[in-house]
C-alpha cells in the first residue's frame, strides 16, 4: 500500500493487513526491522523511535527514503485516528442518603485533533530496549523534581526497571505482554524516548470509539467492538484468566481499524490529571497527584467500569501489576512522502 | 382431570433453630431465642445436611459485609476450584446489596446492630481442587462489628453470636490493615479478646489435647490495597504488628493461616462538612477474597 493512501484513502489504511499479520505472529513481541534501511534509521525503527523521523524535534530533516521507512513502521505499529468530538464522562462526590457517594455526570464535549496511536500497549520487549539504552539514567527524560524518586523505580533485584522484573529483564515468556509495574513518570519517559507521548483522556476515548460511532451524532459505542460486553473480547475478570495476556490475544476486541485491547488486559496511563468535582461540603484528601487510567484490566470486576467512557485513576508513582500504557503522537501537520516513483 | 394444588407447609411442623436448637413453629419468622431468621433454618432443613458454619468475624469497619458479599458473588461466578450456589433467594440479599453498591462505586451501608436485621447466607460450595470433590453447606451471618464487640464485653448480649461461634468450624477473622498498621496494639488486643472468646465458647480448654478439635482460623488483613506491607507478606505483617495474637494463635489454634485481601483497585479519601472521613472506590479488583475460604473449607 502506498504511503500516500494514509491520507487519500484513509479507510484502506484502517483496513491494513495488520490484523491478518497478527494471526501469523507467534507469541513473541512484534519485531520491526528493515534490513535495507540506512543503519541509523534501522536502529530508530527497531527501537520504535520512528516518530523522531517524521516529527523531528531538533530541526533535523530526514531524506525521503528514511521517511518512507518511518511511515512503513507507523503503518505497522500505529492506527490513524481522525479528529472529532467525544463526550467525556466523570463523576462528582457528594453526600447522599447512603453517605458520601460518587454521582456520574457528563463533563462535556471535547474536540480531539487527528493522531496516530499505538495499535497495542508497549510490551516488555519494547520497554527492555529503553532500559538497556539507559533510559533511567537519561536526566532529560525525567522531571527534575522527581529525580530522587527515579532512583526508587527499580525491579525486584534493585536494578532500574519495572517493579515485576528481575535483573533488568522481564520474566521469560512475557516479552509480548504489555509492560506493567511502571509509574506514570516511567510511561512518560518511555514515550518521550520514542518521540511520542501518552494520549489525553479525550484522545484515548476517540481512538476507542470513533470507528463505530455515528458521524452525525455524538453517540459513542460503549466498547471498541460495539455496545454489548463479551468476556471473549476483552481480558477482564469475566474472561477468567486473572493475569496479563499477550498483546496478540483477544483479537475479537480490536477496534475495526486494528487497535488492540483498549478495553481489558491492563489499565492504561493517560496524560490527564484526575480531577474529581465535589459539592461544597465535600473535600478530597489526596496526598499525591493522580492521573487518569483507562480501559480496565484483567482483574477489573465490573465491566461497567471498563467501558470506553469510564475512567479511574491512580497516583503518579503507583507501579501496579495491572497498569501499562500505549503512546501516540499528533497527526496534525504531517505530510506523507511522495512514494509514487 | 385432576387439579394440582399448592401444598402449603404444614403449620404444625416444628423445626429446631439451626443456630441455637430452640424449637420454632412454621409460622415463626425468627428464632425467639437468638433471632436467627427462620428461612435459614428451613433452607438447611430442606437440604437435610449438617451445616458447615464458617463465620466472618472482626471489629467494626473491618470490611466484613463487603468481604462476605463479594465472596458470595465470586463463588457464584465460579472461582478456579470453588463454585457456590446460593440456597434460597434470601442468600442473595447480601450479595445484591454489596454488588450494587460496589458497582456504583460506594461501600454498602453499615450492618445494623439489631440481630434480626442481619443478612444471612446459605451457599452450597463445591471444592474441586482435590481428586475427591468436597461439598459443604456454607452458612454465615453478616455480623455487626459492634455486636461482636458488645458480646465480647458482655457475653450473652447477642445469643446469635454466641451460638454461632460455638458451632463454627472455621473462622475468617478480618482485620483492617491500616488500623493494624497504625493502631496495632488496640487491634491486637481485640483479636486476642475474640480468640479467647472463641476458645471459651467452644470449650477448647477442656478438650483432650490428643485430638485436634479446634476450629480453623484464617486471619485476613482487609483493605490491603492501601497497605502494601500487608499485601506483600501478611504473615510477617501480623508478627510485626499483632505479636500477642500471633502468639495466641500459635498456642491455641494449631490450624491457623494468615491472608491479605482487598476489593478496591484505587480509591479516593473524602470528608464531609462534619469531618467524617470516607474512602470511595474508583474501581473494583478483588484480590485474595477466595483463598481464605478455600483454606477454611480444606482445614475444617
Amino acid at each position: 500500500m502506498s504511503i500516500t493512501t494514509i491520507f487519500t484513502r484513509p479507510l484502506s489504511f484502517f483496513r491494513s493487513s495488520s490484523r491478518s499479520r497478527a494471526k501469523a505472529e507467534s507469541v513473541a513481541a512484534p519485531v520491526l526491522d528493515f534490513p535495507n534501511a540506512p543503519p541509523d534509521i534501522r536502529i530508530l525503527v527497531r527501537q520504535r523511535q520512528y516518530a523522531h523521523i517524521v516529527r523531528p524535534q531538533d530541526g533535523l530533516q530526514f531524506d525521503d527514503e528514511s521517511l518512507k521507512y518511518a511511515w512503513k513502521a507507523i503503518d505497522h505499529d500505529m492506527a490513524y485516528v481522525p479528529g472529532g468530538a467525544v463526550i467525556l464522562q466523570g463523576e462528582y462526590a457528594t453526600t447522599t442518603a447512603d453517605g458520601l457517594s460518587l454521582i456520574p455526570q457528563t463533563l462535556g464535549t471535547s474536540d480531539v485533533e487527528s493522531l496516530f496511536i499505538d495499535r497495542w500497549c508497549v510490551t516488555n520487549a519494547d520497554y527492555k530496549r529503553f532500559v538497556d539504552e539507559g533510559g533511567y539514567d537519561d536526566v532529560n527524560l525525567w522531571p527534575e523534581q522527581i529525580l530522587t524518586t527515579v532512583l526508587q523505580f527499580v525491579d525486584q533485584t534493585q536494578q532500574p526497571g519495572p517493579a515485576g522484573w528481575a535483573k533488568g529483564s522481564p520474566i521469560v515468556g512475557t516479552e509480548a505482554q504489555p509492560v506493567t509495574g511502571v509509574s506514570w513518570y516511567e510511561a512518560n519517559a518511555y514515550a518521550q524516548w520514542t518521540g511520542k507521548r501518552l494520549p489525553t483522556s479525550a484522545e484515548w476515548q476517540r481512538a476507542a470509539t470513533w470507528s463505530l460511532s455515528s458521524s452525525d451524532s455524538l453517540q459513542e459505542c460503549r466498547y471498541p467492538w460495539g455496545n454489548s460486553f463479551d468476556p471473549g473480547f476483552a481480558n477482564t475478570w469475566a474472561s477468567g484468566r486473572h493475569q496479563v495476556a499477550s498483546i496478540h490475544d483477544f483479537p475479537k476486541g480490536n477496534t475495526p481499524d486494528g487497535v488492540r485491547q483498549l478495553v481489558g488486559n491492563v489499565w492504561e496511563w493517560i496524560n490527564t490529571q484526575y480531577m474529581l468535582a465535589a459539592t461544597e461540603e465535600v473535600s478530597m484528601h489526596a496526598t499525591d497527584p493522580m492521573a487518569e487510567i483507562r480501559g480496565g484490566a484483567y482483574d477489573s470486576y465490573f465491566h461497567s467500569h471498563t467501558t470506553c467512557q469510564s475512567r479511574s485513576a491512580d497516583t503518579l508513582t503507583a507501579r501496579k501489576p495491572n497498569i501499562g500504557f500505549r503512546c501516540c503522537f499528533s497527526a496534525t501537520g504531517l505530510e506523507p512522502p511522495d512514494t509514487s516513483n | 382431570m385432576t387439579t394440582e394444588t399448592y401444598d402449603p407447609q404444614s403449620t404444625d411442623e416444628i423445626i429446631l433453630c439451626v443456630c441455637c436448637n430452640a424449637q420454632m413453629d412454621a409460622s415463626d419468622d425468627f428464632c425467639e431465642v437468638c433471632h436467627t431468621p427462620a428461612e435459614i433454618t428451613r433452607s438447611i432443613a430442606k437440604r437435610n445436611v449438617c451445616p458447615h458454619f464458617i463465620s466472618v468475624v472482626g471489629p467494626s469497619n473491618a470490611g466484613k459485609t463487603v468481604y462476605l458479599g463479594l465472596l458470595l458473588d465470586v463463588l457464584c461466578g465460579g472461582a478456579r476450584f470453588l463454585k457456590g450456589v446460593p440456597n434460597g433467594a434470601f442468600s442473595l440479599r447480601l450479595q445484591e446489596q454489596v454488588v450494587a453498591a460496589l458497582e456504583d462505586r460506594r461501600f454498602p451501608e453499615k450492618t445494623p446492630n439489631e440481630s434480626d436485621l442481619w443478612k444471612w447466607l446459605h451457599c452450597v460450595v463445591t471444592d474441586s481442587s482435590k481428586r475427591k470433590v468436597k461439598q459443604v453447606d456454607f452458612v454465615a451471618p453478616d455480623f455487626a462489628g459492634e455486636a461482636i464487640a458488645m458480646e465480647l464485653e458482655h457475653p450473652g448480649t447477642y445469643p446469635a453470636v454466641s451460638h454461632i461461634v460455638e458451632r463454627t468450624a472455621a473462622f475468617l477473622l478480618l482485620c483492617d490493615s491500616i488500623e493494624v498498621r497504625d493502631n496495632g496494639a488496640r487491634e491486637d488486643l481485640f483479636a486476642m479478646k475474640l480468640g479467647s472468646y472463641i476458645s471459651q465458647q467452644q470449650g477448647l480448654s477442656h478438650l483432650d489435647k490428643s485430638q485436634d478439635l479446634t476450629p480453623a482460623v484464617a486471619v485476613v488483613f482487609t483493605k490491603s490495597d492501601t497497605c502494601p506491607e500487608a499485601e506483600a507478606n501478611p504473615k510477617r505483617f501480623m508478627e510485626n504488628n499483632m505479636p500477642r495474637f500471633t502468639d495466641y494463635c500459635e498456642q491455641n489454634f494449631p490450624r491457623h493461616e494468615v491472608f491479605s485481601a482487598s476489593v478496591v483497585g484505587s480509591s479516593v479519601l473524602m470528608s464531609n462538612s462534619s469531618g467524617a472521613m470516607s474512602r470511595l472506590p474508583l474501581h473494583i479488583q478483588p484480590r485474595g477474597v477466595i483463598e481464605p475460604l478455600h483454606w477454611a473449607i480444606q482445614n475444617s
